[in-house]
């Protein structure tokens, strides 16, 4: 399990306006906390929808499980934007702000006046984040940003499959994290250029950049060459990898299989004649005799993998440089040894504690994780750091400003 | 490290404004995908990147082209994850060619490598040897699984992970095959990881004046971009479990996935299903979306769930799948046409993300701009990959050697530099 060591991050002393929701903008500010950053969310006061949005139903203390892991590290407070007195009191906090990353619809932010134009004039230095599902123009600006709908849109579930079967989805939130990624980059490089000039900007990702940049070597492939990789009668991981490349069904459970020659699998399977068929590929622009001769492969290597278990196809193949590994589920993963370091416990903002993921990023220094935030923990402690007197913060919570 | 003196004169084209990185100097040691991935994102945000590699060829992924595509010389791939970059050919086995390396290291900013856990101590590259030659050296390394535990020296081949972390059993049907990315997104996640580590490094070293070391792997990638999953698997007792339904996220409820119609293949994400059920005209649906099984009993909630996805099949099979956009799309129900490479990349939306650069063997090509889009730099400047060991001389005399330096080194074999006709 491992244990953070409470020294400040590499981003002490950063401060990010959280003023996200649902996932990629949450992930983000949640990584930069797990770095270090002094990060705050900012919650309307319904509050991020996502907390009473469990996946799969799930809710640990009245809260979505999923939402307490993507906003440790953060602390929240809840501010009605759309009041003069609270637009106000975000000004006053975008002041001394850092970053600011949102991800509001396009022209939300402009609505509540809290866009770049807006606060550049506060605040010079800020760098501002905007995360949108399709950029800023175009005919799907107003399209929900949902990953799964990003994913059918940007081709990438035609990369995987078999013919005239259904699209071959990622089963989970790729599309999302990766956009987080890209947000993170952008505070972060936006950052570095703001200490040197003193001047900060607007930073643009998106969830469709985010999906361009996953499919980078297919996309590529495809706009460079005329070609695409088709799907074949038999279900493929990837289109684009020569086979055997793909997941097979052993004796006792599953295996995959990735970099092999053909002489190596032709020994391990005891089929010489896979040496010949290695042989005789076709070019795959040739289309229809390309695909055959690929099924042909996968379909030798099926009947093959099914004499055996996975463990002695595993000791096999890895003696022969043969690239294999076992297919594992999360009841699996939960014990193996090479999980420890990846695991860690926290308490949670309501009582008791919860295994949960360590963070991927690792200097010397690692920050204790801090719970996701209640709804609002934290606004009279961060007014107070703003100078707001026990007065002022009573008044503004009558006036339903801030919860 | 912003300072002149450190800066190469070699520079990239003068662009319409600084970009965050403009200065820095990154020296890549990586191979692959994750790696160089991430060492071009540090170029285009305006890092001068210096690919370091082995004689006799250099990174193996030139010659290991994805769908057996080679439109450059190079892997297609390749030129993909390498622009912005420069190639420069050492050799660290020859003790000249690793002191040569070692006044470039006193001169750089950041380092990222990825090799084999224990293979940088071998060949003295590693983070303690070097950070006596730099005070604010940033080294990030990334691995497969980590530097300890049974997997460290296994292959971290993106498909290999995805089955090991447990991700392939998110999606399909009860009993059928596992559910694998059809894209490599452990390669691209771990990039990431490891870009962020340099720029939080970069940031840490100039504030502290120290040198810096960060580690990621891929494991530790995919276990944040399966945060939600894991979290709640660890969380509870009962995660549910595939259904007979082919589902696209056994963590989501129908009408979640991918639904097949008279014409192509429609996506839907979370909506109300008694909404749904109206839109759709479906008395079957609606009865069943205002009966919802408890999370709890696996068994009729199982039973529930395959019950509205066999209703929707029924319903979808009578329109295509733009007919459906079409008519549920105003009504704010959250789907999407399912798009090939083809409609994809010809779409008006997917035009503002396109550029053209141009290869020295290959020409002008079209490809993706860099995903992170700075203020005021519509149109990123962009250098192709670099041919292998093409640059070796012009790098070195950068760095501060002089020709006659430079000539020694080719002679004993420490550097090499290809002459490209």
């Amino acid at each position: 399990m491992f244990v953070p060591n409470n020294k400040p991050g590499p981003l002490s002393g950063v401060t990010v306006l959280d003023l996200t929701l649902a996932m990629a903008g949450p992930l983000a500010t949640s990584r930069m906390g797990d770095l270090g950053a002094n990060v705050l969310k900012v919650e309307s006061p319904s509050g991020d929808f996502s907390r009473l949005w469990p996946i799969a139903g799930y809710v640990h203390g009245g809260e979505s499980s999923a939402f307490l892991t993507i906003n440790r590290n953060k602390r929240g407070m809840v501010i009605d934007l759309k009041a003069d007195e609270g637009r106000e009191l975000l000004y006053k906090l975008v002041e001394t702000a850092d970053v600011l990353v949102q991800n509001f619809r396009p022209g939300v932010e402009k609505r509540l006046a809290i866009d770049f134009d807006t606060l550049k004039k506060i605040n010079p230095k800020l760098v501002y984040i905007s995360i949108s599902g399709y950029g800023d123009e175009g005919p799907m600006v107003a399209r929900p940003g949902q990953d799964l709908l990003v994913q059918c849109f940007s081709g990438l579930t035609f990369n995987g499959g078999a013919r005239n079967q259904k699209p071959s989805t990622s089963p989970i939130y790729i599309i999302d994290t990766c956009a987080s990624h890209l947000a993170v980059e952008a505070a972060l490089s936006g950052y570095i250029e703001a200490m040197k000039t003193g001047k900060g900007q607007h930073m643009k990702v998106s969830l469709l950049s985010a999906a361009l940049e996953i499919q980078v070597q297919e996309i590529s492939t495809y706009l460079t060459s005329g070609n695409i990789a088709k799907q074949s009668d038999i279900d493929a991981v990837s289109t684009w990898m020569e086979p055997p490349y793909n997941i097979y069904r052993t004796q006792d459970s599953w295996i995959a299989i990735a970099h092999a020659t053909f002489p190596s699998v032709a020994e391990a399977f005891d089929r010489p004649e896979l040496i010949e068929i290695g042989a005789a590929r076709p070019d795959i622009a040739s289309g229809e005799p390309y695909l055959k001769w690929r099924d042909q492969v996968f379909a030798i290597a099926r009947e093959e993998f099914e004499k055996n278990t996975t463990e002695f196809w595993l000791e096999k193949m890895t003696a022969l440089g043969i690239w294999v590994g076992p297919v594992n589920d999360y009841e699996t993963i939960k014990t193996h040894p090479q999980f420890k370091d990846l695991f860690t416990l926290v308490e949670g903002h309501k009582g008791g504690t919860y295994t949960t993921l360590a963070p991927a990023i690792r200097f010397d220094n690692t920050p204790a994780i801090r719970p996701a935030p209640g709804l609002g923990e934290h606004t009279d402690e961060i007014l107070a750091e703003y100078g707001y007197d026990a007065q002022s913060i009573s008044t503004l919570r009558e006036k339903q400003i801030v919860k | 490290m912003y300072s002149a003196s450190t800066r190469a004169p070699n520079d990239l084209p003068m662009l319409d404004r600084s970009l965050p990185l403009d200065g820095v100097i990154v020296l890549d040691l990586t191979l692959a995908l994750a790696g160089p991935l991430s060492t071009q994102r540090l170029g285009e945000m305006g890092a001068q990147v210096v690919k370091i590699e082995a004689p006799e060829g250099g990174d193996f992924s030139r010659y290991v082209p994805i769908g057996e595509l080679n439109s450059f010389g190079d892997s297609t791939a390749f030129v993909m994850m390498n622009r912005q970059k420069k190639s420069v050919s050492i050799n660290f086995k020859d003790p000249e060619g690793l002191k040569t390396f070692y006044r470039l290291v006193a001169k750089a900013d950041v380092i990222v490598q990825n090799f084999r856990p224990g293979v940088a101590e071998r060949l003295g590259v590693d983070f303690d040897t070097l950070k006596h030659l730099n005070s604010e050296l940033v080294y990030v390394s990334i691995s497969g699984y980590g530097t300890e535990g049974p997997m460290k020296g296994r292959p971290g081949q993106d498909l290999l992970l995805q089955s090991f972390c447990g991700l392939t059993m998110n999606g399909g049907s009860k009993g059928g095959n596992p559910q694998p990315s059809p894209v490599f997104m452990v390669d691209v996640t771990a990039s990431h990881l490891a870009t962020e580590a340099v720029l939080a490094g970069l940031l840490k070293a100039k504030k502290s004046g120290q040198p810096q070391f960060a580690q990621v792997s891929m494991l530790g990638g995919m276990m944040e971009m399966q945060l939600q999953e894991i979290s709640t698997y660890l969380a509870h007792e009962t995660p549910p479990e595939r259904t007979e339904f082919d589902s696209s996220s056994i963590w989501m409820g129908p009408p979640y996935g991918i639904h097949r119609t008279a014409d192509g293949f429609l996506a839907m994400a979370q909506c109300d299903l008694e909404e749904l059920a109206v839109y759709l005209e479906s008395a079957e649906l609606l009865k069943l979306a205002k009966n919802p099984k408890p999370v709890s009993d696996i068994e009729s909630h199982r039973l529930w769930r395959d019950a509205i996805y066999s209703e929707l099949e029924r319903v979808f099979a009578t329109r295509s799948a733009i007919e459906w956009d079409a008519y549920l799309s105003p009504k704010n129900v959250w789907c999407m046409v399912v798009q090939d490479y083809k409609t994809f990349l010809a779409h008006p939306q997917t035009q503002q993300y396109l550029c053209t650069m141009s290869h020295p063997v290959h020409g002008t090509y079209t490809t993706p701009k860099p995903a992170i889009q700075f203020n005021g730099l519509e149109e990123p400047q962009l250098t192709p990959a670099p041919l292998y060991a093409a640059d070796t001389r012009e790098v070195l005399q950068d760095f501060g050697f002089s020709s006659q330096e430079v000539t020694n080194l080719e002679e004993n074999g420490a550097v090499y530099q290809h002459i490209y006709s």
